[in-house]
This record gives structure tokens, sequence and C-alpha cells, in this order.
């Protein structure tokens, strides 16, 4: 990409920013009500685990490590989220997506924007109610002091949201072969949930299930990030780094392919 | 309401349920896609409940209580998510856009034909699954159920679906006061997940708003109990679902009064 074209981007880029935050701010209640939700399920995790433990329960992680990590996986999924999938479906079975092949930048440029102004508005609404819940557990949470830890975690947190946007590409471009894809973002959904690692630790899991959700990709965009801060020591990250990298590289590479692929045989409105 | 209102309205429904079924004959494929995925959403609700009973020894009682919890939770919600929950989410778009116009001009009543007129017949595999865990665990774990405690169950299942649809309707009627409040129905959906698992989880000021204010637990963990320990009188479920029902009609009354759309 050119300086000009780099240029024309960022440009469109933040005026598209702009104007989805200006969106956002008129709907202020959904936003309250958006994170209210996404803080409720880590919340009723947190109750019955703290409460299975005062029955006497024996999971493999201590007190501390399930607390801090409950309190802190509402932020993470949150910011490694993607909702693309539907909107990009809906504009390729409506030919909306003809209004974005004809302008001089990338066809994605408004999902990724939406998708970074959502989560700056998120972050800010949702802030304060993780201070609020994390208020009643302060003793129990452990968290690192180590600079260089909260830089991994930033690290983290974006390979696993680019991550996730590959993805959510992947599954809306199916709809340039299939007209509905919601029941497959569906199912998407249910396997992000749950293999993420947004519901419960991943550690808590069952042993024999250890070597698959290592190799698997949706833990490298909750749990891993969590890790990373909550890790006794760092220099055992770096295979979850690499692994992490690793699926990101072919998210990428899976979601440039179906789209040219999908491209070719699009055939919108007007197109 | 008279006699021919509710001739009508059960005739509304049944056209309305046959037309769902039809719908999703004709998209079978995406219509086999969402059963499985209704399974699926099942199977992962159960296993964070299964994972933490695990870990809580070799106590039987609590595991009984956790698979049977499950069971219900499953036919609860799956009554919910056929029959009610569909046209809760619809509801705020309802309001913003002014389509809340074409249920009132309806010769049916307002709230029927705005809420209960979305049905996703797959949704009642869900029950199906339910039933099912609810039949292997009495087995597995020898309970002998007696009638009574069958019927407690039914009657507290019942009474805590109806109960935690007012209150998810409570939240969905805030659309009449505050704009694009959609995700209120998210909320009631991840709050309702409190109800899979057995109550005594719980701190003790958690467990009294699961069953009053916020019943969730009506829903799973209680009507499972009766199974286990029928105690609970089964006068106070018509009760339960009276106080909800007219908190209900009150707000929907006030906020009807609000209801100004583009074209009225």
């Amino acid at each position: 990409m050119s300086t000009h074209a780099a240029r024309r981007t960022g440009s469109v880029f933040c005026g598209l920013l702009r104007q989805e935050l200006q969106t956002i701010a008129q709907y202020r209640w959904w936003l309250v009500a958006m994170q209210a939700s996404v803080v409720v399920v880590p919340l009723i995790s947190l109750l019955v685990w703290r409460g299975a433990m005062a029955n006497g329960a024996e999971p493999p992680v201590t007190r501390d490590y399930l607390t801090t990590y409950l309190v802190l996986v509402s932020v993470v999924t949150m910011l490694t989220s993607s909702w693309t999938a539907r909107f990009l479906a809906e504009s390729i079975r409506l030919g909306h997506l003809n209004a974005w092949l004809v302008r001089p930048c990338s066809t994605h440029l408004v999902a990724v924007t939406n998708n970074v102004s959502e989560k700056l508005a998120k972050l800010a609404t949702l802030l304060p109610l993780i201070v609020v819940l994390a208020v009643p557990y302060h003793r129990d949470l452990e968290l690192p002091a180590h600079p260089g830890r909260w830089l991994l975690f930033l690290w983290a947190l974006a390979l696993g949201a680019t991550m996730m946007f590959c993805f959510d590409v992947i599954v809306g471009s199916l709809a340039f072969w299939w007209d509905d894809v919601a029941a497959v973002d569906r199912f998407r959904q249910l396997a992000a949930a749950f293999l993420s690692g947004a519901l419960i630790p991943l550690s808590v899991m069952p042993t024999a299930w250890g070597p698959f959700l290592q190799v698997q990709p949706f833990g490298y965009a909750v749990a891993f990030p969590i890790q990373t801060l909550l890790a006794p020591d760092a220099a055992t990250l770096w295979t979850g780094l690499a692994m992490q990298a690793a699926w990101v590289l072919l998210a990428l590479v899976a979601a440039r392919f179906v789209w040219v692929r999908g491209l070719r045989r699009y055939s919108g409105a007007g197109a | 309401m008279n006699q021919r209102t509710v001739r009508v309205t059960v005739l509304v429904w049944l056209k309305l349920f046959r037309q769902a079924v039809m719908r999703d004959l004709q998209f079978r494929s995406q219509a086999w896609l969402h059963l499985f995925a209704g399974i699926g959403e099942l199977a992962v609700g159960i296993l964070p409940v299964l994972i933490l009973t695990s870990y809580a020894g070799s106590d039987s009682a609590l595991q009984q209580a956790a698979v049977l919890t499950v069971g219900v939770f499953a036919l609860t919600t799956g009554l919910m998510d056929c029959f009610v929950t569909p046209g809760l989410r619809r509801f705020d778009t309802a309001v913003r856009k002014g389509e809340l116009d074409l249920a009132l001009v309806r010769p049916v009543p307002t709230f029927f034909y705005a809420v209960l007129r979305w049905i996703q017949p797959t949704e009642l595999a869900r029950c199906v699954s339910g039933t099912a865990i609810l039949i292997v665990a009495a087995s597995t774990f020898d309970l002998g159920l007696g009638p009574e405690a069958v019927l407690a169950m039914i009657v507290w299942a019942v009474a805590g679906t109806v109960a935690y649809c007012a209150f998810w309707t409570d939240l969905t009627l805030l659309a009449f006061w505050v704009r694009s409040i959609e995700p209120v129905n998210d909320l009631a959906a991840a709050w309702r997940v409190a109800g899979q698992y057995p109550r005594q989880f719980f701190p003790r000021t958690v467990q009294i708003i699961l069953v009053s204010f916020a019943p969730a637990a009506l829903i799973g963990s209680f009507p499972a109990e009766q199974l286990l320990d029928p105690t609970a009188a089964l006068l106070l479920a018509p009760v339960v679902v009276l106080v909800s029902c007219s908190f209900t009609a009150l707000i929907w009354r006030y906020g009807l009064a609000r209801y100004n759309s583009a074209s009225s």
C-alpha cells in the first residue's frame, strides 16, 4: 500500500470512527443494557464457583485465580469479540456490498471501524461495572505489577481480536454461497463461548480435554490473554504466543481466500 | 375478554403455530441447523454445571440436584424460546418503528398479538432433551419418584416459566420509555442461566432474588428440588403467577398509554 493510499484509508477510518461514535452516543441505554448482560454470566459463574468452593469443592485452581479470571473475563471477551458476520452476510445478500466495492478503500473498513468504535464505547461503560463487581472481591484479586505483563496482555488481546474478526469474515462470506448463514454463525458463537473460556476457565475443564483445548483456536481469544496476566512465570507463555500467532496467520489467510473466492461469485443487484 | 374474543385468539394462535411449522418445513436445512444449535446450546449450558459438580466431592444429593436442575431448565427454556422470547426480542423494534400499530388494530388482545405471535418450533427439541435428561436421571439415580413429586415439579415449572416470562416482559416493556433497549433481552437471557445451577451454591441474598424479584431459580433449581423433596405448598404457585402477571399487566397498561407511533 502506497503512502497516499495509507493516508486516505486512515482519513476514511477516522471519519467513519467519528460517525460511528456519534451514532452510538444516541443509544446510551442500549450500551448500558448490553454491557450489563455481558457482566451477568461471569458474575453468576463467580458466585457459584465461590459458593461451591465454600461448600468443599476442590477445583484444580486457587480461589484467587478463579476470582481474578472471572472478574477479567467479561472485559477480555468484549474486547476480542466480533459481530460482523450477520451484517456482512446481509450486505452480500441484499447487494449493499456494491457501495463498498467501488470505493477506493477496503470493503472491510466499515466493519473494522464499527468494531473499534463500539469497543471504545463499550469499554467506557463496562469498566465501571467491572470495578463494582471487583470491589467486594478485591482481596482475592491477583494482578501483576510488572508493566511487561500488561504489554503482553495487550498484544495477546490485539491478536485475539484480529483472529475473531477473521473468523467472522469467513462465516459472513459464506453468504456468497448460501442464502442464510444465521445457523452457522450461531454454531460458531456457541463453540467460541464454550471453548474460549468465556463461561468457565479452560483450566478447570477435565484434564483429558487438555491436549484438544491447547490446540483449538478459541482459547487464544479469551483464556490465553487472561493467562498472560495470571501465569506465575512469563517464560511458560512463549508456546502460547507462538500458537496464537500461528492461528491468527491462518485465520487471515483463510479469510482472504474465502473472501476472494466469494467475490468472484458475487452478483448483487447493480454489480 | 368475552367468549368470542377468546375463540378468535385461540384460532389465530393455532394459525400462527401452523404458519411457523410450515416456515420451518420450507427452510428445512436452516431448521435442522437451528435444531442442532438449540441442542448444542443446551450441552454448552449443561457442561459448566457438570464440571462444577464434578469438583463438589462425593455428595450424591448435590449431583442429583444438579442433573435434575439441568433437565428442568432445558424443558422450561425450550418452551420459553419456542413461544415467548422470539416475540419479546422483536418488541423493541415494534415500538421504535411503530409496528405495534398492526397489533393494536387486530381483533385479538394486543399483548397476545404483539408478543406471542412469533413461534420457533425447532426450540421444542430442547424440551425433548430436557425430558430425556429427567427420565434418565430418575432411572440412573433410582429416585423412585412419586406422582406428588412429579406434579409439584410440573406445577412449579409452569409457574416459574410464566413468572420468568413476566419478568423478561417487564424488562422488554421498558421500550415504551427508553429508546433502543433491545439488549435487555440479552440481560434477561443471561440472568436465567442462574436457574441451571443448584440454589445452594449461591449466597443467601442472591437465593432470595432468584425466587422473587428475578425468578431464575423458578425455571430450574426450584422445580427440580420439588422432585427430590416436594415440600413447597402448591397453592403458592398460582399466587406467584397472579402477582407476576398482574405487575406485567400494570406496566403494559402504563406503557401502552405512552405509545405514540409514527402513524398514531
